[in-house]
Parts: C-alpha cells; sequence; structure tokens
C-alpha cells in the first residue's frame, strides 16, 4: 500500500477527494436493463406483471395443450397429404428431386451474398444432427404408451353406448419387441378410472366414460350445495340451481358394479398367421406381469378372458391401434388393391391379411375407436408424436442441408476457378452471383419440368440434352481462357477439340438411340444448331474481359477438361443404372398436385406470370398514348378494385364459357392465371411508385447521348426504377404466397384445402386446432423466411430509401 | 414560299402520326377481343337458353339467408341481392371502426417503453402478418363454434349478486389523503418514500385477512409464512439501511402490516357491502353475439328537433367565438359552451318530450279479439306488441335488451358466429397491419420535432395533438386507406365462414338462376363502387392533412 510520504515531490494530494465509489447495483447490468425496460414507472411496473402473467400462462396452457392433449397423429399420419397432395406416390422422388435442386441453388446463394457466420453454422449443423440422433435417442429413453384394454363378459352400458369386452384382439408387431402384460390397480376408486392415460377400446371408454360422468356429477352436485349455502344468488339463478339440483342423479360406483380387476385374468398370445401359442399367463396380482418378445413381423393375436365375474382393464405395452389404408398400387400386371396396416405409434406398416377365427376376421383395434383417453404423460407424448415427428422431418430436412452444403461448396469451387490466379484481386463472390441469378432462372424451368413431366422424355434423351449443355459450358471457359493464355491459335484448337467432342457426343447418342433410318435430316440440323451456339460460346468467352497468367490458365482448362469429361461419365453412367425408362417423366395430373406443393406452385408460378405483365402495365400506364394508357388504367383500377376471390370464381365459372375447349382445363391452371392477371396489376402499382422516383434528369441525360426510347426504358429507367422498389415486390411476393390459400375456396386442395380435408376424415374429425396450427406455423416461416430476406434487402442499400408501409 | 407540300411519306414517317395510327390499332384489338370474348360467353349461354339480363332480379329467389330478418325465400334475386349487399356494408362498417381502434392501441403498444408489451405485440403482429387470412378466419371460426352452447353463454355481466364492500369506500378516501401528503414533496423527503408503501400495505393486509380470515383453519396455515415475511421485511430493513428512500420504504410496509392487523383485529373495518343484482346484457355463445339495442320510439323525432336546435345554437357558438377571437384576440372555452348547449337541450328536450301524456287506455290482441285495456296493466302484462311498444312509449328512446327464451333471444340485436368470427378475424388481421402503419408513422416525426416542442413548454398532450399527430397523420393516412380497402375486399372472406355476404348470396343467385355473366357483374360492381367510395373519402381526407401542414 502506498503512503501518502511515499509519494514523489511535487504531487499534489487532495485529501478531501472520497474515494471512488461502484456505481450503485441498481444502475448497471442486468437490475438498471430491468429497470428501464420493465420497471420504470409504477403504471410500467403494473403493466409488466398484468402483461407477463397473461403472456406466461398463454404460453403454458399452449404448452400443455401440446403436450397433453393434443392429438397431433393428424400431423404425423397426413405429412405426405399435406406436403404433396395426393400426388402419385411413386412419382413423389420428383418432387423430392426438385426440393434438394433447390437447396442447391440455395446453397450457392448463400455463398455468393451472404457470409456464413459462426452462429448459423452452429445452428444448421445442430439442427441436422438434433434430427438425426434424437429420434433414436427418445425411443430407447422412452416406454412404449399403453393399450388399455378391458376383459370380461359383462355388458357395459355408458349412455347410448353398450359395450362387451373383445375376447380376442389381432396387432401387429415387430420382431424383438417386448409386449408387456399387467393388472390395472383400481383399488376401488373411480378417481382411478378417470386417472387413465393410454389408448383404451371401447369397452375401456366406456367404462373411462361411466366413472367421469360419475365424477362430474359428483362435483356438480358439491358446488351446487356450496352455490346455495350462499347469498350471492339471484331468484332466477337459485330456481334453476335447485332445478338442476333435483335432476342430477348419481350411478352407483363403477369399480364396484362391474367388480374392476378383482377376479383373475387369463391372457394369451398367439401367432397370427402360424396360430400357434407363444405365451399365457393368469394374471392375479396387479404386480404380476407378461413379458413376450415377438419372433417376427407380422400378426399376432391376444385372447382375454376372466376366470369368473366382472370386468377387468389391462395395461399393455407395445400394441397401439391401427390404421387401415386401401390403396392402390400400379404393378407390370395393372393397378391392385392393396390393403395396409399402419400401426399408429410408429407407422410401422404391414400388408400381410389380418387373421381370421372361423371365417370371420379377428377384431382390431381401430384408430376410430381407440384415441387417446386421459392426459397424457410427457413420456407418451415423446414416444408417440415428438420422435417420428422428427424422424420424419429428418428423413426431408437433413438431405435438404446436405445438398444445400454441397451447393455451398460448388459455390466456392465456381469462385476459385473463375479467379484463377490468386493475384487477381476480383471478389471471389461475383462471378457466383452472376451464376446464382443463372441458376435460379434455370432452375424454376426445370422445377416445372419436373413436377409437370414431359412425355416422352426418354432417359437417353436428358442424358443428351445435359451433355448438350455441358459442352456449351466448356466450349465458353475454354474459349476464355485458350485465347487469353495462347492466343488465337489456341483458341483454334479449342474450337476443333470442342467440335470433335460434339461429334462424339452425336454419334454417341445416335447409336444409343438407334435412330430410326431417315430421321437424320432433323438430327443434323439440331446437331448444326447446337454446334453454332458451342461456337458463338467459345466467342464470347475468348471476349470476355480477364487477365490469365498461362500456367494458371493451362490449369484451369486442364481442370475444366477433367470436370467436362466427369459430367459425361456420370451422365451415362446414371442413365444406363436408371434402365430402360423410355417415359421418365411422365405428364401428371394437375387435379392430383395439392397441399404445400401446390400452394409453393401457385405462388412460384404468379410471381413468374406477373412480373412481365406488372411491368408492361406498369410502363403502359405511364406512356404518353392516352389509348394504351387508358385500357392499362382500367384494367388495373378494374382489378384492384375487387376481391380476389371474385377474379377466381370467374376464371373458375367465365373460362368454360369462353371457349367450351377451356372447360378441359385443370382448375389449377385457371388458379394460376387468375392469381397472375389479379398479381399483376397490384405488382404494376408497385413498378410504377418505382418509376415515379427515378428522377427526371436520368431520362433527359439518356436522350441526350441517342438512347433511343427502348433503351432508356431497359437500361435506364427500368433497372433504377425495380431496384427502388425490391421491398414492396417482396411483400407483394408474402401478399401473393398467403393469398394462394384462397384457391381453397375455389375447390383446389392446396395446403390450406388439404388440412379442411384432412379433418373431415372420420379419424381425425374435430382435430382442427392441431392441423391448423401446423399449417399456420408452415405458412409463417415461408412469409417470414421472406420477409427477412425484404429487411436484409433493404438495410443492405439495394432498395432506395423509399419508405414502404 | 416555304410552305410545306403535303406529302403520304412525310405522313407515314411522322412520330405523331404513327403513334396515332398505332393506337387506333391497339384500340381496335382490345375492341375486337373483347367483342370477341362476350360474343363467345353471349353464345355458349344461348345454347343453354340464357340471355344475360337484369330482368331476372324480379324473379323469386326460392333459397333461405340465414339471419336475415325482412327476406324470405319467396322475396326476388333482386331483394336477397340487396340482404347480402347489406351485409357486406355491415361488416365492413363495423369492421373498420373496430379495426382503427385496435391498430392505434397496438400501434402504441409497438412502441412502448416496456420491453415486455413491446415484444409481445410485436411477436403478435408478425404471427399475424405472416400467416393468411382464410386461415386466421377458419380458425376463429372453430373457436366460435367451440364456445359454450345457448343455455350456459359467456355473459356480461355475468348474472348474480356482486357485493361492494364498503371499506372500499374508506381505501379511496386514504389514498387521496395520501397523494395530498405527498403532493409537491422531493422524493428524498421521508413522508413521500413512507406514505405509499405504508397505505398500500396496510390495505393489501387488510384484503388479505378478510378473504380468508373467514376460514380459521387457513389463517393458521399462514400465519407462520405471515410472520416469516415480517422477519424477513425487517432484515431487509437492516440490509438497505443505508438507503434511505428504500429504507423508508420498507418501514412503511411493515408499519402497513402491523396497522392492517391491528385494524383487522379490533373489527374496526365494517364488513358491510353493498348489494347489486346484476342482470346480463350481453350474450356470447356457439350460435352468436346478442347485445342490447336503443330504439327510436314515436316521440324520437320531436326530441331529435331539441337536439338538433341544440346543435345549431352550438355551431352558432364555435362561428361567433372563432369570429371574436380572429377580431379581438380574446380567447374563450368555446367548446365547452357549445358542449353545454348540446347536452343542456338534448336534456331539457328530454324531459318535456318525457313529461307529454300518454293514452289512457290503447287497442290491444288478447287471444286474437281487439279488446282495449289500460296503458299500464297491457304494458305490465306484456300485451303490447314491439310496434305498439315503441308507439306508446313515454321516452324519446327505449332501450331492448336481449332475454333468453329457449334458443331464442327476445328483444335485443344479434349477430350470427359467421358475423362474429369473420369480424373478429378481419379485425385483428387488419390491425396488425394498421399498427406497423402508426408505428412508423410516428417513429416518421423526426426526435427534434418532440425536443423542440418540449423547450417551448408544451404539455404532452399538447405535443401530441399539435407536433406529432399533425405530422405523422400525413404519413399514416395514405397507407390506412390501402388498409381499408383490403379490409372491404376481404370481408368477401365470409364464404369461409357461412355468412351471407354479397359473394356468398350471389354464389347462389349464380347457382339458381344461371346468370352467371350478369351476377358476376354485380358483384364486381358492387365492390367497385365500396372500393372507390373508400378511396374517395380517404383522398379527401388526405388532401386536408396535407394542406394543414403547408
Amino acid at each position: 500500500m502506498t503512503t501518502y510520504s511515499e509519494l514523489p515531490p511535487g504531487v499534489i494530494v487532495n485529501q478531501d477527494d472520497s474515494p471512488p465509489k461502484p456505481p450503485p447495483v441498481l444502475t448497471t447490468g442486468v437490475a438498471a436493463w430491468l429497470r428501464e425496460n420493465l420497471f420504470k414507472t409504477p403504471f410500467d411496473t403494473v403493466l409488466t406483471f398484468v402483461s407477463g402473467g397473461i403472456a406466461l400462462s398463454v404460453i403454458i396452457g399452449l404448452l400443455t395443450w401440446a403436450i397433453s392433449a393434443a392429438n397431433w397423429f393428424v400431423i404425423t399420419q397426413n405429412l405426405e397429404q399435406l406436403m404433396t397432395g395426393t400426388f402419385p406416390r411413386d412419382q413423389v422422388w420428383r418432387v423430392n428431386l426438385a426440393a434438394l435442386l433447390c437447396a442447391f441453388v440455395i446453397g450457392l446463394s448463400v455463398y455468393a451474398y451472404t457470409r456464413l457466420t459462426r452462429g448459423v453454422l452452429i445452428m444448421v449443423v445442430g439442427l441436422a444432427l438434433a434430427l438425426t440422433l434424437l429420434p433414436p435417442i427418445i425411443f430407447r429413453m422412452t416406454a412404449p404408451a399403453a393399450a388399455l384394454l378391458a376383459a370380461g363378459d359383462e355388458t357395459i352400458v355408458s349412455g347410448s353406448q353398450t359395450e362387451t369386452p373383445q375376447p380376442t384382439l389381432g396387432f401387429i408387431g415387430r420382431a424383438g419387441e417386448v409386449i408387456t402384460i399387467e393388472l390395472v390397480d383400481f383399488e376401488g376408486r373411480d378417481e382411478q378410472i378417470s386417472a387413465l392415460a393410454g389408448f383404451g377400446d371401447r369397452a375401456t371408454n366406456a367404462l373411462i366414460n361411466l366413472a367421469s360422468s360419475r365424477l362430474t356429477a359428483q362435483a356438480r352436485q358439491d358446488e351446487i350445495a356450496r352455490l346455495l349455502a350462499g347469498d350471492l344468488l339471484t331468484a332466477n339463478q337459485r330456481a334453476a340451481l335447485t332445478a338442476e339440483l333435483d335432476r342430477l342423479t348419481i350411478p352407483p360406483a363403477v369399480t364396484g358394479t362391474f367388480a374392476l380387476s378383482q377376479n383373475p385374468v387369463i391372457v394369451s398370445i398367439h401367432n397370427g398367421a402360424a396360430g400357434g401359442l407363444l405365451a399365457e399367463i393368469v394374471l392375479n396380482e396387479p404386480q404380476e406381469r407378461l413379458e413376450l418378445t415377438l419372433p417376427n413381423d407380422g400378426w399376432y393375436v391376444l385372447r382375454k378372458r376372466v376366470d369368473g365375474d366382472g370386468v377387468a382393464v389391462l395395461r399393455i405395452a407395445g400394441i397401439a391401434p391401427i390404421l387401415e389404408r386401401n390403396t392402390s398400387r400400379t404393378t407390370p400386371t395393372g393397378a391392385v388393391r392393396v390393403t395396409q396396416y399402419v400401426r399408429i405409434s410408429d407407422r410401422f406398416e404391414l400388408e400381410a391379411p389380418r387373421p381370421t377365427e372361423n371365417g370371420a376376421d379377428i377384431p382390431i383395434l381401430r384408430v376410430n375407436d381407440a384415441q387417446y383417453r386421459g392426459s397424457r404423460p410427457l413420456n407418451d407424448y415423446l414416444r408417440l408424436f415428438a420422435a417420428p415427428f422428427l424422424g420424419q422431418l429428418s428423413v426431408f430436412i437433413v438431405p435438404m442441408l446436405a445438398v444445400g452444403a454441397a451447393g455451398w461448396a460448388a459455390g466456392w469451387g465456381a469462385g476459385r476457378l473463375a479467379r484463377i490466379s490468386a493475384r487477381m484481386r476480383i471478389d471471389p463472390r461475383r462471378p457466383v452471383q452472376g451464376l446464382a441469378t443463372w441458376l435460379w432462372i434455370a432452375y424454376f424451368f426445370v422445377m416445372i419440368l419436373l413436377i409437370y413431366g414431359a412425355n416422352g422424355l426418354s432417359a437417353w434423351t436428358l442424358a443428351l440434352i445435359l451433355a448438350r449443355f455441358a459442352w456449351v459450358g466448356w466450349m465458353f471457359y475454354a474459349g476464355m481462357n485458350a485465347n487469353r493464355a495462347f492466343g488465337s491459335g489456341a483458341l483454334a484448337g479449342v474450337m476443333a477439340l470442342g467440335i470433335v467432342q460434339a461429334i462424339l457426343i452425336e454419334n454417341i447418342s445416335l447409336d444409343m438411340l438407334s435412330l430410326p433410318v431417315g430421321s437424320w435430316l432433323p438430327r443434323v440440323i439440331s446437331a448444326v444448331i447446337w454446334l453454332g451456339i458451342g461456337v458463338f460460346a467459345a466467342r464470347r468467352g475468348a471476349n470476355a474481359r480477364s487477365s490469365v497468367r498461362e500456367t494458371a490458365a493451362l490449369r484451369a482448362l486442364i481442370g475444366a477438361g477433367v470436370i467436362w469429361l466427369g459430367i459425361i461419365v456420370v451422365i451415362v453412367l446414371a442413365f444406363t443404372m436408371a434402365g430402360t425408362t423410355e417415359n421418365l417423366l411422365p405428364v401428371t395430373d394437375t387435379g392430383r398436385w395439392g397441399g404445400f406443393l401446390l400452394t409453393l406452385l401457385l405462388t412460384v408460378v404468379a410471381i413468374i406470370g406477373s412480373f412481365p405483365l406488372g411491368v408492361l402495365l406498369a410502363l403502359g400506364r405511364r406512356s404518353n398514348l392516352p389509348a394504351i394508357r387508358l385500357t392499362c388504367i382500367v384494367f388495373i383500377e378494374l382489378v384492384r378494385g375487387v376481391p380476389l376471390i371474385t377474379v377466381l370464381f370467374m376464371a373458375q365459372l367465365l373460362v368454360p364459357l369462353v371457349n367450351p375447349a377451356l372447360a378441359e382445363v385443370d382448375n389449377v391452371f385457371r388458379a394460376m392465371v387468375g392469381l397472375t392477371l389479379f398479381s399483376a396489376a397490384y405488382l404494376a402499382e408497385n413498378v410504377r411508385g418505382g418509376l415515379q422516383s427515378v428522377a427526371g434528369g436520368q431520362e433527359e441525360a439518356a436522350r441526350a447521348l441517342g438512347l433511343t426510347g427502348w433503351q432508356i426504358t431497359l437500361f435506364i429507367t427500368l433497372p433504377q426504377a425495380l431496384r427502388a422498389v425490391i421491398p414492396a415486390l417482396v411483400g407483394q411476393c408474402i401478399a401473393l404466397f398467403k393469398d394462394t390459400s384462397l384457391v381453397a375456396l375455389v375447390g383446389l386442395l392446396d395446403l390450406t384445402g388439404t388440412s379442411r380435408s384432412v379433418i373431415a376424415q372420420s379419424e381425425f374429425v374435430g382435430l382442427q386446432n392441431e392441423i391448423f396450427l401446423f399449417t399456420s406455423i408452415l405458412y409463417f416461416i415461408f412469409s417470414y423466411i421472406m420477409a427477412a430476406i425484404s429487411r436484409r434487402i433493404e438495410a443492405s442499400g439495394s432498395g432506395a430509401a423509399r419508405r414502404e408501409l | 414560299m416555304s410552305k410545306s407540300r403535303f406529302s403520304l411519306l412525310g405522313l407515314l414517317t411522322d412520330i405523331r402520326v404513327l403513334q396515332i395510327i398505332g393506337q387506333v390499332i391497339f384500340l381496335i384489338l382490345v375492341v375486337l377481343a373483347i367483342s370477341g370474348l362476350l360474343d363467345q360467353i353471349f353464345a355458349a349461354l344461348a345454347s343453354r337458353n340464357l340471355t344475360p339480363n337484369f330482368t331476372f332480379l324480379q324473379n323469386r329467389a326460392g333459397f333461405e339467408i340465414a339471419g336475415a330478418t325482412n327476406y324470405t325465400p319467396n322475396d326476388s334475386f333482386g331483394q336477397a341481392f340487396l340482404v347480402g349487399l347489406g351485409n357486406t356494408l355491415s361488416v365492413i362498417t363495423i369492421g373498420l371502426i373496430l379495426t382503427t381502434l385496435l391498430g392505434i392501441l397496438v400501434g402504441i403498444f409497438l412502441l412502448s417503453r416496456n420491453w415486455l408489451i413491446r415484444t409481445i405485440s410485436r411477436v403478435l403482429v408478425e404471427i399475424l402478418r405472416n400467416t393468411p387470412l382464410l386461415v386466421q378466419i377458419i380458425v376463429v371460426f372453430f373457436f366460435v363454434l367451440a364456445l359454450p352452447p345457448s343455455n350456459a353463454s359467456i355473459t356480461f355481466p355475468q348474472e348474480g349478486v356482486f357485493l361492494l364492500p364498503l371499506r372500499y369506500a374508506g381505501y379511496l378516501a386514504v389514498l387521496i389523503i395520501g397523494w395530498q401528503i405527498t403532493r409537491g414533496l422531493a422524493a428524498e423527503d421521508w413522508r413521500s418514500a413512507l406514505t405509499f408503501p405504508l397505505i398500500l400495505s396496510a390495505i393489501i393486509r387488510v384484503e388479505l385477512g378478510f378473504s380468508i380470515g373467514s376460514d380459521p383453519v387457513t389463517l393458521e396455515i399462514v400465519t407462520v409464512p405471515y410472520l416469516a415475511v415480517m422477519v424477513i421485511l425487517a432484515g431487509l430493513v437492516i440490509a438497505f439501511w443505508r438507503t434511505p428512500s428504500v429504507r423508508f420504504a420498507l418501514i412503511g410496509i411493515l408499519i402497513g402490516q402491523g396497522l392492517g392487523l391491528i385494524l383487522l383485529n379490533t373489527n374496526l373495518i365494517p364488513a358491510a357491502a353493498a348489494r347489486f343484482e346484476l342482470q346480463p346484457l350481453f350474450y356470447l355463445n356457439n350460435r352468436g353475439f346478442y347485445f342490447p339495442v336503443l330504439q327510436a320510439t314515436a316521440r324520437f323525432g320531436l326530441w331529435a328537433l331539441f337536439v338538433v336546435v341544440g346543435i345549431v345554437i352550438a355551431a352558432a357558438i364555435l362561428v361567433y367565438f372563432a369570429r371574436l377571437k380572429a377580431e379581438t384576440g380574446k380567447d374563450a372555452p368555446s367548446i365547452l359552451y357549445a358542449f353545454l348547449s348540446v347536452i343542456g337541450f338534448a336534456v331539457i328536450g328530454w324531459i318535456i318530450v318525457s313529461a307529454q301524456p300518454l293514452p289512457s287506455s290503447v287497442v290491444v290482441d288478447v287471444n286474437g279479439a281487439p279488446e282495449l285495456v289500460p296503458l299500464e296493466r297491457a304494458r305490465s302484462e306484456g300485451l303490447l306488441s314491439p310496434s305498439d311498444a315503441l308507439l306508446y312509449a313515454a321516452e324519446p328512446l327505449s332501450a331492448s335488451v336481449p332475454v333468453p327464451r329457449g334458443l331464442r333471444y327476445d328483444g335485443g340485436g344479434a349477430v350470427s358466429r359467421g358475423y362474429v368470427a369473420l369480424l373478429i378475424a378481419l379485425v385483428i388481421y387488419t390491425a396488425a397491419f394498421i399498427a406497423e402503419i402508426v408505428r412508423a408513422g410516428i417513429l416518421a416525426v423526426p426526435r427534434g420535432q418532440l425536443e423542440a416542442s418540449r423547450a417551448l413548454g408544451f404539455t404532452a398532450s399538447q405535443t401530441l395533438r399539435m407536433v406529432i399527430l399533425p405530422q405523422a397523420l400525413r404519413v399514416i393516412i395514405p397507407p390506412l386507406g390501402n388498409q381499408y380497402l383490403n379490409l372491404s375486399k376481404n370481408s368477401s372472406l365470409a364464404i369461409a365462414v357461412a355468412y351471407p355476404d354479397i359473394y356468398a348470396v350471389m354464389g347462389t343467385v349464380i347457382n339458381q338462376s344461371g346468370q352467371s355473366v350478369t351476377g358476376i357483374v354485380l358483384i364486381m360492381l358492387s365492390y367497385l363502387i365500396i372500393s372507390l367510395t373508400i378511396s374517395a373519402v380517404m383522398n379527401w381526407v388526405n388532401r386536408r392533412f396535407q394542406i394543414v401542414t403547408r
């Protein structure tokens, strides 16, 4: 410690200064934040507590409902339908491929336009890991949900419902699964019955209903007695409550009436197909249990009876309700109707026929009869819903993430390749950005082709087309490098090489397609056209600006050649292995497009279709030719003045009248046309706003430079105008995406329509909360992503500072 | 000499001429396309023996419209159309009012200094803005369907006896005294730090005693935790001894607890309470929403005359004082005078009109036969028909309250569940957008304006009225008009909840009559007129606000 006497001379110490104190606790850190943001004034404090309490109770209520009450089977069992509607199951790979290609392009765009932060990377990897690892972990950690099956001969009457326990029950199981059967102990109390949780069969449900109605009546009686004893009732209420009290009758205890679980139960499990006995036990006490490991996948039969009077309830782990699904499948011999049995707990499917006894089908536990009863514990929620749903998601999302990562890597590689020399000071992202734009344009055509299909497209045709595209790309690239590095002589060499390659491609294709004699002329013409395109690409490449060192160019050239060869080999191999499918992409029936697929398709087509139309309308509205201006104004204002639903309705109603031939056109196309026209009018107004924001001097300057009217519009006005209204255009896309839900009202099964049709099925009736929560989340995620992109673009300054609301 | 000669070539290469020719060709093409389309539509309709016309509107409709009061299936298509139009207009009008109020409220929440309020509103707004309206309407409709049935309606106020303890008056008095004591004191003064914690603590103690004190077992149980709380409080007093404000507040709480306990145990607080019997006015159940309405009786016209006179005088007062102010610069509370004039005339008119004599006996229908009975008896026995009740009422306005009769409600107004669901969904969806608009509008006012107004000594309300609102409204009104248009067009989604708006009704009309072209034209015209009206009004409002700020 320094004492004052040790201080060097000349230093003056002010002894009156108080020692420095730390700032008060309440003015720094978390306490300060809380004070500033939550408890600044007494009014603020009250607000915080009230709103916090409401928010907390809503969140807790929602979570409790989701875990213990909601029936998420409506999602897990219908996920495919919600995603792709009734799209033919054997063609769904096309949708998946389209999604994967989309992930690839997204990955590439992410490289081109953003910088991956560590947080995003951790999130993506974490998501993939969680999706892959969680389902098996949950399956290992949790016990299977219990089925509650009644045994005995007594008839249970509950209201209008009369049930007798089934003596036999068929169920499906997998090899290695353990079936555990034990007696439920009721301790002679009805409260124990209404506290049961599990899949009850009809007899058990009747017991539960009886018990809970008795308990409800008891509780109501007590409450009325309490109310009548007080003096806080009006005369009316008092009369009504007294009358209600007179009407209330309380039945005797259920446990006593049916001698519940009081006599021994004889339980046996048999093999469903062979009929052999696998295990048998007499259950006397609740502690006793039967455990059986199933030998193989297939049907089993459970027999149960009570030795004596009364009813017993068995708690069985390993049996779950079965969904019976009739589907038709196309086989080489024609369409076959198949009955599938799906175990609802883990979507285990079985096609073997049901076991029979004396010529009649043995009863099974159907989903309709055996809904989950009681308040669901967390274990059952995880086992029944969380793990299967995460499993379904991981099948879809993990490949998407992988392909997205591949796209990112491809973007990185393309950036390195385009830069050629590390000395070049260009950002490797720049060329990839151009590539991404072209890929997106190409992607939309490929997607439409994939999903709609093209008749007569064989594997070889496709391979040929892809090979030609690869060749043109190589010609461009090789031309660019050869010319820069070695001069025009090398360019000529590259061209000669390219022509030889092209001829090889054509020859291979001719051999493989074994075209009939006489059809050579169109082929020669097409070959010449392709050669022309390739040579043109090489010339364009040669003219492209870049300065290259020779060795680097040589390396790149060799690399490109290798890649080119690789592409050809992969294509040929892929399609040789794919077999000789002549019709690779048969045209799909648009009537079977549905679910989220249809929502996305409608959005994408309407956006792409309305963009040129909207720009034209906007230009027309600003034209100084009165006739054109007036027509555009009338169209825009007419469409903007009426609701979308009337436009869709008109497309459904009037189009068949315009031309009877159009009546054959699918509803989907009509909806697309309606959405496009509607969207174009709104887009036109947005673009007009952009056009107005372009300074008049720009146009005058362009005119002074001698540009023609079209040149001014295309190269001066429009680019600036569009850039200014990017946020508005994205907002328009979001609105369109949400508006596609309206096609559900004209009979299409988009995401909203499918949701409505799913809850009309008898198994899932009344589950609207679950399904619309899921649907809303899906809509929300996509809209929110679009909005986030819009905000990003706005923040990055690409758009002008125009305020958009 | 330079008289230009007519030249065909010159004419054809003149850009202006070319433009005109081009436009003419374009117009001809458009007309040809439209007429071709119409021709084909007419031909297709003719092949089904239909000619588009408007005379079919006089034909018998033959279908029910749920909830329509003065319409039967025997009425014409035209009347069905009017019912649909009326329903649409009703949704739009009520929806616009409610969504504006809610939107402004949420917009203010979005700007709240309170982090929790801000975040919750932000989350809600984002959820509403990013999910389709149709899904929201369907979800709300399912919620309305899940409301309790008619015999267990949600009511306001709840039927029953409501007790208002007399001690509340005492609380109010003590709070006012406390406010008087601390008024004008510095925050550091021990009296201002002590008073309110003391009062509130005592009130809480007394209320706790009253709410659980009736049950001796509970009182036993709470005593131990209560003592523990007191000990902790005492500990806190010692811990915060060096911070005077906290120390005094804690001491106040401690004294308050003791005081409350003394008051409770000496029975100084009266347990008496005022007793109110409440009857429900509003009913909400899975069939709809029922509410009281005000009805104009036969004497309403006379009373309205008084009110109109009051309004005219108020206007005269406003004009006079405005002129006086312009000439002399004297300020007078003219708005107060005008207000008093209107209220005064309304009250005097009410008294005079109600005092008019009524006929002593009236002719009523008793079991199918007309009979002359005294008015008092007719009224008390419910013999008067609803229209007669309005005719023989003493007051100019009579309130009609819904009274449950089985599944129906007598009197009052009613809206169907479809209407409730549609209105709720439309209002909250549009309010989310309006909230964002309001937020952006208020943020658009530069901060310097606020600081300047504060520097000039404006009060908070003056700042809001004279600085923020005029500038914010300039930004808010144009997009607000767009949202109003959206709401009016979105009302056509009523078909999802089976509410018979114009689109749903006309859908049925088109199905029944086959007049698709006319039907669609009628729908579109109706919506166009509604849209144009709204945008005209909003443009007018917008112009006014733009001029004011110039």
